[in-house]
């Protein structure tokens, strides 16, 4: 089989929309988690 | 990976993803006990709960459930780099997992702390709803990536595609 044409055709939307979502999440608990947002004798 | 040993795998994998869903949620409702109830015998008895639960169920089930679905990622065409929803639900998975293993010493903690505890100590102790509530949402997320695997190669994946292609 030839080779296929082109190069790498990109990150898909999806992958950087979740990844958008994933940091904010993250940020959110972590901001969350030092700010005693979690257990309070942690 | 042979047909017969990939299905008893991914089955195994299945199960065990099932159950630590099921295990947090049981962790979520003891937190959210814990957090509401101004009965001091049953915030006791909560906190003593979310620690067995985190360390007999949660963590063999997280730790399971991360090298099964590796093992699956590496037995099948699927592979571990290759696809963007199974890297992703490598990392979120790994990522859950870590968290879990830092947060469970501190489980313990308020669990120790509540078993001596006096009922004025135990109204201050509180919940836990961030952990577990955030856990879930991680959990299910890769659920959904698992049943929907939205299509996309990552880089590594495209290159190793044009290898097999042209070789």
């Amino acid at each position: 089989l030839a080779e296929p044409p082109g190069d790498y055709p990109g990150t898909p939307r999806w992958v950087k929309v979740l990844g958008a979502i994933v940091i904010v999440l993250v940020l959110a608990f972590v901001i969350a988690h030092l700010t005693g947002g979690g257990m309070r004798h942690h | 990976m042979a047909p017969g040993l990939r299905k008893f795998v991914l089955t195994v994998h299945l199960a065990l993803s099932v159950g630590w869903i099921g295990a947090v949620v049981a962790y979520l409702v003891l937190g959210v006990t814990a957090a509401t109830s101004t009965d001091a015998p049953t915030v006791r008895a909560a906190w003593i709960a979310m620690e067995l639960t985190g360390w007999s169920a949660i963590v063999p089930l997280a730790l399971a459930s991360l090298l099964t679905g590796i093992v699956m990622s590496l037995g099948t065409p699927w592979g571990l780099f290759r696809h963007w929803w199974v890297l992703i639900t490598l990392v979120l998975t790994a990522f859950a997992t870590g968290v879990l293993l830092l947060h469970m010493p501190s489980v313990s903690a308020v669990a120790n702390m509540a078993r001596e505890a006096d009922a004025a100590a135990l109204s201050r102790l509180g919940g836990d709803l961030l952990h577990p509530g955030v856990g879930l949402v991680v959990l299910l997320l890769i659920t959904t990536l698992n049943v929907y695997k939205p299509p996309g190669l990552t880089p590594y994946g495209w290159r190793k595609e044009r290898q097999q292609r042209s070789g």
